[in-house]
């Protein structure tokens, strides 16, 4: 671990550390190793933490359910909301540990929280069947984004080209869960997707078919192509979210102090 | 002692008078918590009839009754000419539906009821999770919530593990 | 960056003590103890939701919940401030000169710790959010105080909250770097989560008056994320440790040491 000191600030003139805490070089290293250890599973924890939050309240219902999961909102929506934290938690970790990391970590801390999740409160505590609740994998396009940070080492080139891929790639990732949901399914002699006759099927009291957020739209225009339209338009606001994120990540990550509290 | 031995004798007596009393139609998804207004003024439900009420896992119970939607709606209650869908109330997916009709047409989907309007229900359900569950025929109204009719109490026997729901996609047939 | 080291250090001196060490047996015990925690309040929850707390009007949810409920809502602000003016009145009040060693090994503690709050908190924030979801989306709500509210919201917001403060306190009051200063990342982390008690109440009058639905990205349910986003100034908190702890543990000249711990040659 190396960690750039703010240099100039008056107040810690006075706070020199008491003696020295290490007294060799294979301590220093130790002590140096042991922050390492620390500090990355600590923050993807963390933020892994505040990301299934936030996208809970925000896109969750898309998340729950399959037959939420349409070609045009999903696709549009979710991306946007898993980006959020990634792009935060990269600032810190390229700007002080030069790490391109951070996007992945979280991805896979995410994925783990929500697989157990969906696991315990939605096949065991409300016995839905696993395949209807599936969570989304984005844990590719996470690796994607951090490639790309990697290679151009510029968070506005990472925006602009990491989060179009992140948006646009985010849908086709999985594709592999969604699609059996698209098989088409008789009930009467109205045609359902599969995941539309899971809906009816499999019966949610407070979960009405009319709180679905889906396709709102004509949809006839484009035929088969709305969700990678949905996709792409997904990417360009992706560019600007990891913009907006990464500057907050540089207000969240920055160590100020108050020197008064009254 | 003798005093608080009589208390005793009345309470349980009590208890088991109106065990008694409500035992055909039970409340316990606190329906009861529900305004006075959205109980008494909205849907009338009638002739409800949930049977069997003893099954295994696979079996179908069927829930049809009859309900009319009150012409007197009232105002601080969203309209269920909106958005309407028949459903059921149960603690999570114990039994998955089948079928639902309306006035004998399908009704998968969300719907419209008009106010002072009478409809006839029938809905099928598997049984999948074995256990005792509380089963209510309900109409979600958008913006208004769920409004639930009387209930019934449904064992189901078996074991989980035995549930099959099969379906056929057109393309493969 | 590149690693700095100093190379113009002898070998260490024999008589000097370990260097501190983080407490991983310890925090590894705490860490199973609190995901043992959560494994029991989610053993509890499946056990008596469906069988005692589907209706909020019978006796039995009021023995099974809201006892849990009343507990929790007294005993949790109770510890917690008697934690915090316990922490408060223990202080070292000449914190300036405690040993650089002493202070590296607080950092570790206090790292333990985060570790262990983190664990808990995506245990929290996935799980038991989730369990909401699942739980309000498949029965029909009828009270503010639902099952699975008790534990999200009457167990993890009083308990983070007292957990917060009593970390704020030990932070500036233990650790030489952050005392008679504040800091803002920790303290902006901590009104974030302030805030979910006044969201928690507006979240249930919403419920209560307007909001029929259980759709859970509604916007009455925005403000929660909001609060939770609070979080991302830990990030800053941790880097202000780090700089610290980079600090204490740069080794700069032999001489140096040497005289601070009072050896010659």
């Amino acid at each position: 671990m190396a960690i750039q000191i703010e240099a100039g600030n008056k107040a810690d003139v006075d706070r020199t550390p008491r003696g020295n805490a290490v007294i060799s070089v294979k301590e220093q290293m130790q002590a140096w190793r042991n922050a390492d250890l620390f500090f990355f599973p600590l923050i993807s924890v963390l933020i892994g933490g505040a990301a299934v939050f936030l996208c809970a309240l925000t896109v969750g219902d898309w998340s729950y359910w399959m037959d939420w999961r349409d070609r045009r909102w999903w696709p549009l929506v979710t991306p946007l909301l898993l980006l959020a934290l990634p792009a935060v938690a990269t600032y810190a970790f390229w700007r002080y540990f030069k790490l391109p990391v951070a996007a992945t970590g979280l991805a896979l801390g995410f994925w783990l929280s929500q697989i157990v999740s969906r696991y315990v409160n939605f096949h065991v505590f409300t016995a839905f069947p696993m395949n209807w609740v599936m969570p989304e994998v984005w844990i590719g396009a996470a690796v994607v984004l951090d490639a790309v940070l990697l290679i151009t080492r510029s968070f506005a080139l990472t925006g602009l080209v990491g989060g179009m891929l992140f948006g646009l790639l985010f849908s086709a990732m999985n594709w592999p869960v969604v699609a059996p949901m698209h098989m088409p399914v008789l009930l009467g002699d109205t045609v359902m997707t599969l995941a539309d006759y899971m809906g009816f099927q499999y019966i949610r009291t407070a979960m009405p078919e009319y709180v679905r957020i889906i396709e709102a739209g004509t949809l006839r225009t484009f035929g088969t192509h709305v969700a990678p339209v949905s996709a792409f338009v997904s990417g360009f606001f992706a560019i600007l979210v990891y913009y907006v994120f990464v500057w907050i990540g540089s207000k969240g990550s920055r160590p100020s102090w108050l020197g008064k509290l009254v | 002692m003798e005093r608080e031995n009589h208390r005793l004798v009345r309470q349980v007596l009590l208890v088991v008078l109106m065990w008694a009393l409500f035992m055909p139609v039970v409340f316990a998804h606190g329906e009861i918590a529900q305004m006075a207004g959205i109980r008494m003024r909205t849907v009338h439900w009638f002739d409800t009839k949930i049977e069997p009420t003893q099954v295994k896992v696979n079996d179908i119970v069927t829930v049809r009754g009859k309900f009319m939607v009150s012409g007197h709606w009232p105002d601080y209650v969203a309209k269920p000419e909106e958005w309407v869908f028949l459903n059921i109330g149960v603690p999570g997916p114990v039994f998955v539906r089948m079928d639902a009709t309306v006035n004998g047409m399908p009704q998968y989907q969300s719907t419209a009821f008009k106010r002072g309007e009478f409809y006839e229900y029938e809905v099928k359900m598997k049984a999948r999770v074995p256990g005792e569950w509380h089963v209510h025929p309900l109409i979600n109204v958008w913006e208004a919530g769920p409004i639930s009719g009387p209930a019934r109490f449904v064992q189901i026997t078996g074991s989980k593990d035995d549930f099959v729901n099969t379906a056929t996609s057109p393309r493969l047939e | 960056m590149s690693t700095v080291v100093n190379h113009n250090v002898a070998v260490a001196p024999e008589n000097v003590g370990e260097a501190p060490r983080p407490p991983w047996v310890l925090a590894f015990t705490v860490t199973v103890i609190a995901i043992a925690f959560v494994a029991l309040v989610k053993w509890y929850q499946h056990t008596f939701s469906w069988s005692v707390g589907l209706d909020s009007f019978s006796d039995d949810f009021q023995i099974y919940w809201m006892r849990i409920f009343y507990a929790q809502i007294i005993l949790l602000p109770v510890l917690g401030t008697i934690g915090a003016v316990w922490l408060w009145l223990t202080r070292d009040r000449d914190i300036m000169n405690l040993p650089a060693r002493d202070e590296l090994g607080r950092f570790y503690a206090m790292f333990s710790i985060l570790v262990v709050a983190a664990v808990v908190l995506i245990s929290a924030l996935g799980l038991l959010t989730e369990a909401d979801a699942a739980w309000h989306q498949v029965v029909i709500r009828d009270t503010d105080f639902t099952p699975t509210h008790i534990f999200l919201f009457y167990l993890g917001v009083p308990a983070g909250l007292a957990g917060l403060a009593m970390a704020w306190i030990w932070v500036h009051t233990r650790l030489p770097y952050f005392a008679n200063r504040v800091s803002m990342p920790l303290s902006l982390a901590i009104i974030g989560f302030m805030c979910a008690g006044p969201v928690v109440a507006f979240n249930e009058w919403a419920h209560t008056f307007f909001y029929a639905e259980e759709l859970f990205g509604a916007p009455v349910h925005w403000f929660f994320v909001l609060a939770g986003f609070f979080l991302v100034f830990l990030i800053g908190f941790v880097i202000q440790c780090l700089q610290r702890m980079y600090e204490l543990s740069r080794v700069y000249s032999l001489e140096e040491v040497e005289k601070e711990m009072g050896l010659s040659r």
